[in-house]
């Protein structure tokens, strides 16, 4: 092959390393973060989320306490973070069960029921015939407006995303690095002298790694642009979520930049034994 | 020029040439990644598109509960929901309906009417993401906008499938049409159709200020 026709065919060879290493890179952020539910749930405790809907859920459940003529220092006994926490990991494992919005309150009546025993044992309030009637009921329905109160609905559509999504970018990640890797070996068996072959993968690489800088920043503020919730709390929760996530971008195309500087190393390294 | 300079102008031209080319692929408006993988993240990210203050339409009611001194929203407004609880529908509605609007949502178009005007509002979404749920939507069907400045309630009365996206929009009273492409989910063919739900209005306030 002549030596034009070989520097052509590095040049493209080299623009296409670069078009598969961005889908590489995209995919791999998007499946590290976008599809990331560990960091979405790290997001949602760390926002205090949960936090946040213990006081509105207390003061719902207060009420129905007080029809009850149970004190309301049960309720702040029975409603833990930790048992919100509980709730949205299930929902987190087993979207598909909880598509509907319910939520699975077996922890809650269990909690409950020990609670009001325990209240009641302390008032001595163990002559009463239907007593374990009336603590189920109650607890029941406590239960129920747990369940209307406790807002977090939104995580069986998150988690069914991330669940429907997953394969598809795992598969996504696998063919789009397959290819960079072929194209690249391909570049380098292109050219007698391996350096030159390396200088072109180098190219592809410096310009893959800016491409998905520029690409995931794009995505960053296209996403950012349309969330709209109308919960403040929540609206804060995953805008931090998608800034975070996509942040990383940046980061990884700087590996990419990096990986290219070692290259240009390489390449006067193999140079220089050639000559 | 010497040899390191062409060298470097190499390497600038590869870089310059990927960069763009790579950007121009995301960017382009109708791929797969942008309308459906950035529109089903939105919508599964979406919790609550319920209006709980309603002071800050600026409009008012005369005493038969008439709206006046309305505005038109303005293009890229969030200025209601449209809802179907039963069968799952449950969107925030902007007025206009250009690309990034029905990534957010559904969009009414800006050549027709709004609710309460007493002609034709037609109302589009994706059928991947927001309007999905009318695929289980039939005749009889309650559909409802909480505007802003009101809320309406329409009643279903015709399903069709149609060629194109050339529907009728003139009728006397005031309809809200709904569309969306057609068949359901089925983004990765190129589709034509369209399924077109036209309902009649059932209750709401009638406009009847300045416009």
């Amino acid at each position: 092959m002549g030596r034009k026709k070989k520097r052509i065919l590095s040049m493209v060879l080299s623009v296409l390393i670069a078009l598969s290493l961005t889908m590489c890179l995209m995919g791999l952020i998007i499946r590290g973060g976008l599809l990331n539910k560990g960091m979405f749930k790290d997001n949602l405790v760390r926002s205090n989320y949960y936090s946040s809907l213990v006081d509105d859920i207390k003061d719902k459940l207060k009420e129905t306490a007080a029809v009850y003529k149970l004190p309301e220092e049960l309720i702040d006994k029975i409603v833990t973070d930790s048992l919100i926490y509980r709730n949205a990991n299930d929902i987190f494992e087993n979207p598909s069960a909880y598509e509907d919005g319910r939520v699975d309150t077996e922890a809650f009546q269990k909690e409950a029921v020990e609670v009001i025993n325990d209240y009641l044992k302390e008032n001595d309030v163990d002559n009463y015939s239907d007593i374990a009637a009336y603590v189920e009921k109650t607890a029941r329905l406590l239960a129920i407006k747990y369940a209307e109160s406790l807002d977090i609905g939104f995580i069986s559509g998150y988690s069914g995303f991330v669940n429907r999504y997953t394969p598809a970018v795992n598969v996504y990640i696998c063919v789009s690095f397959i290819i960079f890797a072929v194209l690249t070996a391909l570049v380098i068996m292109l050219h007698k002298r391996k350096y030159r072959g390396v200088r072109y993968a180098g190219y592809g690489i410096i310009s893959g790694s800016i491409t998905t800088i520029i690409i995931s920043q794009i995505l960053k503020f296209r996403i950012l642009s349309i969330v709209n919730n109308a919960d403040i709390t929540y609206n804060s929760v995953v805008t931090t979520f998608i800034d975070s996530t996509l942040s990383q971008g940046i980061y990884v195309g700087l590996v990419g930049v990096f990986v290219f500087g070692i290259l240009c190393y390489l390449t006067s390294f193999l140079k220089s034994r050639s000559n | 020029m010497d040899r390191k300079k062409k060298l470097f102008i190499r390497g600038v031209v590869v870089t310059i040439v990927s960069v763009a080319v790579g950007t121009a692929l995301f960017m382009l408006p109708h791929n797969g990644f942008n309308d459906r993988f950035i529109g089903e993240f939105n919508y599964s990210l979406i919790k609550d598109y319920s209006y709980k203050d309603s002071s800050q339409s600026g409009s008012e009611n005369d005493q038969a509960g008439n709206i006046v001194n309305w505005n038109r929203p303005v293009s890229g407004d969030n200025y209601g929901t449209i809802t179907c609880e039963v069968k799952g529908l449950n969107a925030p509605l902007y007025y206009g309906d250009s690309d990034d609007i029905l990534l957010k949502g559904a969009g009414q178009s800006e050549l027709s009417y709004c609710p309460g005007e007493g002609k034709d509002i037609v109302v589009g979404g994706h059928d991947t993401t927001f309007f999905a749920p009318l695929k289980n939507i039939v005749k009889d069907d309650v559909i409802t906008i909480s505007a802003k400045y009101g809320v309406f309630t329409y009643k279903v009365d015709q399903v069709n499938i149609i060629d194109g996206s050339d529907f009728n929009i003139e009728s006397s009273a005031e309809r809200l049409i709904l569309y969306t492409c057609y068949p359901f989910g089925e983004n990765n063919v190129a589709r034509t159709q369209k399924a077109v739900y036209v309902c009649s209005k059932l209750s709401g306030p009638v406009i009847g200020g300045n416009d």
